[in-house]
């Protein structure tokens, strides 16, 4: 339990220290060590080991300084240290003077390059480091260019130990810095620093994979050419790429990248690279790390199943077309349709990747060109409900971790795998500044979980009742106190004080909730029941909803929904040029969830689908597959040839995110560009083109736009008053490729320049101004619990941003990654069941049976069972979602029991 | 943490109560790491991954974790070992008054195959170790826990002898 009884934010700021750092006066605050405030005082200091997120190890001697100390034995007069000492652990001290250019200084920052290099390899030309390797530029700027080394150097047998990360333990140089990052950020010591003295090595237990969703982070901060990405090994030298700075289409968090291309082909993706020595480069003191999925999945569009060409439907076959053609044909099948069965027969989808301006395009389309509320990006909820829930969710969302926050409260998820670097974030500010988690519901989080605070377990449909109850507690019903003590377990006096911190006035909370699925049947009690709690909780409390869909907040905002415009009313009508009294259809929509039933019925009889992956990874995808057959018209945008664009009467090859420029939104609400790093793939076209290109055919006023900039230009002017923040920076600046900066060095890059830790140069905040919903003056009646015998648990199902996913499937790290499926329960469970972490055991519900390995985790309320559906093996989307289960374990050695 | 499920452990369950005992000592499970490595290696020999797994849990570390301290030390045998464990001394004194004869000598008498550090028989293994702090009688050994010094052909015959035949 961390200290509750001085809250950081009560203790008094610390003390300024000021000190001499090479003959300049520098302020530092106590605490600080000299490295630190020299590389906010501009002056660099060698390093290694040291790394701005990571713990100080000390261990590589790189940043060795010279410092005199005030002496009280000779009137305080510096006087030197008898040994040099190291930067990164020695805290600054007043009156010092630092030098760290002497020659002393010198002569320690060469001594130690040349102890590194007693063993290194030197096998630069056959790297994959070289070229932005530490140990190659301080060689150059702190080495002595020479070596005395005659004897023979020590050799390491290569281990194959993980998929994704290559290791070449010759040329590590034990700076740990991977062994911390493992530890202390991805959250799971499992990497170590095996034997002794000169035979050191890093690796895993038993050559096991670095199995974590981060783990490929481990790449760029390693200095050395040691850890390397295995897609990209001996690809192309990273001088020869062209740099260009976008977002990750993956990662809700909105974690920026660095997509590395040549000749039309992505080579890899990385955290944003900075300007260093003239040249833009990794940065490997980087804090923004980037997920496994973005950093290995970002290169599907150059999967062989790609069509890049437009194609009409001829009678059996599809044959390529002009774009134009598929165009003219779209519009005319279009109309057709809505001649015959008037505008409501028809409906626009829009994949949840796709930018604000292909939504607010898909919006203003569908509403002013065809006349339907029936456009939507929400296909990912178990029900037309949930996805309402949802909406509700997005318009309270207000929260942002650049501001920090004094509490953290985290309903039911698995967070780390729904939106990574955000979870990352959360639990690095938290961990970092002792701030309280508080984990609520039948799912918690397994990254979190070892840092909670207070773990509030409950059973799955219990979260609702659980967050009313607390919501009176704190308000101060002590009969609601004894009941959520009664249901979660929780000590009358845990509760005590966590109501007391709760309550404190001063106190910045964030409530975060996961819209995903594992919580579907429950979205419709859970959302209110939450928002509830904050009314109750007060103003200094912000809401952030996180879903795995990249640009839901983006969709949202940009009206692509029933219900939802872009902005006011009026705002609208004028900037779409609609009188008064002309028809602007806004909550007539179809729920894109109700598709399927809808074409069905037969009221839906033509469709326009930008982007087929929203069908593709639609919960109920056969039965959306099949009902396709049932339209008299179907057109879709898609990257790839597959049974969906089989059944299309119109395809349009569309273009990737690799191949378009637009805008997203993350859940905190920040903007980020998607800037295109590679020209259109053959005749593909981004999708804003073909829904203006129709949208012109029918003759739609409003759609002579030239380029995505002025989409987004009209776009932004709408939606701008939702912003809490400045829009300016946003608007001053084109998505166009006048971002290119052309750099003197060679390498070139484009995009907009991100500063370190400034994530919103590009970007505004998104806080929406809806009215705060009430606290319930009594709680709903608690659910009955079911008994559970032996072996029984209740299954929660869990997406994965690792899971399976029609574009995921075509990136490299489907190809890589073998994921077995794994069921995560809670400790109590397995030693009940006699089950350690690592066993295998199946499970049977209904009337499937699935072999799992079993993860024994702090996470799922005892007698829950949390399996998430992954890539591959490990992929779950047939299995019946029956909530009760039989778990049965397999002995070492023998094999399952048949299904059954 | 239910020591039901400790006590069911194959390699240490048994020995559940004495590891609680000592853990007792520390504010943290962990800092227990080298003795219960201790109790593991004194029953088993030697220290498999197995054993790493179940000492992890004991303690509540990683595998990784208790791999790095096994790793760390040469005490710790991460193969198995004959009954009997001879540590060579191969430190200063130790080489110049003969230690790569003893080797040999021990090598060639006592069954070992070249290049094999356990006799073919599984009685005897040998490893070479820095000083054992014996160098006023180099060359020397220990055969488990015990010094000998001043070693001869004679002498080992006598030391090892005398053990190879009570099994
Ligand atoms: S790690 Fe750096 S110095 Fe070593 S071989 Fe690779 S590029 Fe060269
Ligand atoms: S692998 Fe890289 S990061 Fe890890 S210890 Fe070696 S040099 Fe450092
Ligand atoms: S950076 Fe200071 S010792 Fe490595
Ligand atoms: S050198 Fe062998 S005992 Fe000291």
């Amino acid at each position: 339990m961390a200290d509750q009884s001085v809250h950081p934010s009560l203790k008094p700021a610390p003390e300024d220290v000021p000190f001499v750092l090479n003959g300049k006066e520098v302020v530092g605050k106590k605490g600080e060590t000299i490295i630190t405030v020299a590389a906010r005082e501009g002056v660099y200091i060698p390093h290694y080991c040291w790394h701005p997120s990571l713990s100080v190890a000390g261990n590589c001697r790189l940043c060795l300084v010279e410092v005199h100390m005030p002496n009280p034995r000779a009137d305080n007069k510096p006087t030197p240290l008898p040994k040099p000492a190291i930067a990164c652990q020695t805290p600054v001290v007043p009156g010092m003077h630092v030098f760290t250019e002497s020659e002393l200084a010198k002569d320690c920052q060469s001594g130690m390059m040349e102890f590194l290099l007693v063993n290194h390899p030197l096998d630069c030309p056959i790297c994959d480091r070289g070229g932005e390797c530490m140990l190659q530029r301080y060689s150059m700027e702190y080495g002595t260019g020479h070596a005395r080394m005659v004897d023979k150097k020590r050799k390491f047998k290569k281990p194959q130990a993980d998929p994704l990360i290559d290791i070449e333990r010759n040329r590590c140089i034990m700076c740990t810095r991977c062994v911390r990052f493992c530890d202390e950020v991805a959250g799971e010591h499992v990497m170590g620093v095996f034997a002794r003295g000169a035979d050191n090595y890093i690796g895993t237990f038993g050559q096991g994979p670095v199995s974590n969703i981060l783990s490929g982070n481990v790449i760029d901060i390693c200095p050395v050419g040691c850890l390397t990405s295995r897609p990209f090994r001996f690809k192309a030298r990273v001088w020869e790429l062209v740099q260009t700075q976008s977002t990750s289409v993956w990662d809700a968090s909105g974690a920026k990248v660095t997509y590395w291309t040549r000749s039309n082909q992505l080579y890899r993706t990385t955290p944003p690279s900075r300007k260093y020595h003239e040249t833009y480069t990794i940065n490997e003191d980087t804090a923004e790390f980037i997920d496994n999925i973005t950093r290995f999945g970002s290169d599907f569009p150059a999967h062989e199943d790609r069509w890049e060409e437009s194609r009409v439907r001829i009678g059996e076959g599809l044959v390529p077309a002009a774009f134009r053609e598929a165009v003219r044909q779209a519009a005319r099948g279009l109309t057709r349709v809505r001649e015959q069965h008037g505008p409501d027969a028809l409906a626009v989808l829009v994949s949840p990747r796709a930018t604000m301006e292909e939504g607010y395009l898909a919006a203003k389309f569908a509403r002013t060109v065809i006349g339907t509320g029936n456009v939507d990006w929400r296909m990912s909820f178990q029900t037309a409900e949930a996805s309402d829930a949802a909406a509700l969710a997005f318009s309270h969302a207000s929260g942002d971790l650049e501001d920090g926050f004094d509490a953290v409260v985290l309903v039911n998820g698995d967070y780390l795998h729904q939106a990574p670097v955000f979870a990352m974030q959360v639990k690095e500010y938290a961990r970092l500044n002792e701030k309280p988690l508080i984990l609520i519901g039948h799912h918690h989080d397994a990254y979190f979980a070892p840092h909670a605070s207070w773990q509030l377990h409950c059973r799955p449909g219990e979260t609702a009742h659980v967050l009313e109850l607390l919501a009176l507690a704190v308000r101060g019903n002590d009969n609601a106190k004894d009941q959520l003590s009664a249901i979660t377990g929780a000590q009358a006096e845990e509760l005590d004080k966590l109501l007391q911190l709760l309550g404190h006035a001063h106190r910045k909370g964030l409530l975060i909730q996961s819209l995903e699925d594992m919580n579907g049947a429950n979205l419709p009690q859970d959302v209110p029941a939450l928002l509830g709690l904050k009314s109750a909780l007060g103003e200094a409390w912000d809401y952030i909803p996180v879903l795995r869909d990249r640009n839901a907040f983006g969709l949202y905002a940009a009206g692509a929904q029933p219900g939802r415009l872009p902005g006011a009313e009026g705002a609208v009508r004028k900037a779409w040029g609609l009188g008064e009294s002309a028809a602007l259809p806004v909550d007539s929509g179809v729920p894109a969830r109700l598709l399927a039933e809808k074409i069905e019925a037969g009221e839906i009889k033509g469709l326009l689908c930008l982007g087929a992956d929203i069908l593709h990874n639609a919960p109920e995808r056969e039965r959306l597959v099949a009902a396709l057959d049932k339209l008299e018209f179907f057109a879709v945008t898609d990257l790839f040839r597959s049974e969906i664009t089989e059944k299309a009467d119109v395809f349009f090859a569309a273009a990737s995110h690799l191949e378009r420029d637009g805008t997203y939104c993350d859940l905190e609400g920040n903007l980020a560009r998607l800037v295109e790093a590679l020209p259109p793939a053959g005749g593909s076209r981004p999708d804003w083109e073909v829904l203006a290109g129709i949208a012109k055919e029918m003759d739609g006023r409003g759609f002579d736009y030239s380029s995505v900039a002025q989409v987004f230009d009209e776009m932004i002017r709408l939606v701008a008053p939702d912003f809490a923040g400045s829009f300016k920076a946003l608007m001053l600046k084109g998505p166009r490729n006048d971002l290119t900066i052309k750099d003197p060095g060679g390498a070139r890059t484009r995009g907009p320049e991100y500063n370190p830790g400034d994530y919103r140069i590009d970007g505004a905040h998104f806080r929406w101004k809806a009215d705060p919903l009430p606290t319930p003056e009594k709680a709903s009646p608690a659910p009955e619990r079911q008994e559970l015998n032996e072996g029984e648990f209740l299954v929660t199902w869990g997406e994965h941003v690792q899971g399976s996913d029609y574009h995921l499937d075509r990136a490299s790290i489907a190809r890589l990654l073998k994921m077995a499926p794994t069921a995560e329960m809670n400790p109590e469970d397995a030693y009940r069941l006699g089950l350690e972490d690592g066993d295998r055991a199946v499970v049977h519900t209904g009337s499937d049976s699935i072999e799992v390995v079993v993860k024994v985790r702090r996470g799922p309320a005892p007698g829950v069972l949390y399996i998430p559906s992954g890539l591959g093996d490990a992929r779950f989307a047939g299995l019946s979602a029956a909530p009760l289960a039989r778990l049965e374990a397999v002995e070492a050695g023998k094999e399952a029991a048949p299904a059954g | 943490m239910p020591s039901d499920r400790l006590r069911s452990l194959p390699i240490l369950g048994s020995r559940v109560g004495e590891i609680e005992e000592i853990c007792a000592k520390y504010p943290d499970r962990r800092s227990a790491m080298l003795p219960v490595l201790w109790i593991a290696q004194n029953q088993e020999g030697w220290i498999s991954e197995d054993t790493m797994k179940e000492v992890a849990e004991i303690i509540g570390v990683t595998a990784a974790e208790v791999y790095e301290v096994v790793s760390f030390y040469t005490m710790f045998h991460q193969h198995p070992v004959g009954r009997h464990h001879i540590a060579l001394c191969k430190t200063l004194s130790c080489a110049i008054t003969g230690a790569h004869e003893v080797s040999a000598y021990i090598r060639e008498k006592y069954g070992f195959d070249s290049g094999k550090n356990i006799s073919r028989d599984g009685k005897f293994s040998i490893e070479e170790v820095e000083c054992i702090g014996a160098c006023t009688e180099a060359p020397a050994m220990l055969v488990g826990e015990t010094l000998h010094g001043d070693l001869t052909p004679a002498r080992i015959d006598e030391v090892l002898g005398s053990l190879d035949k009570i099994t």
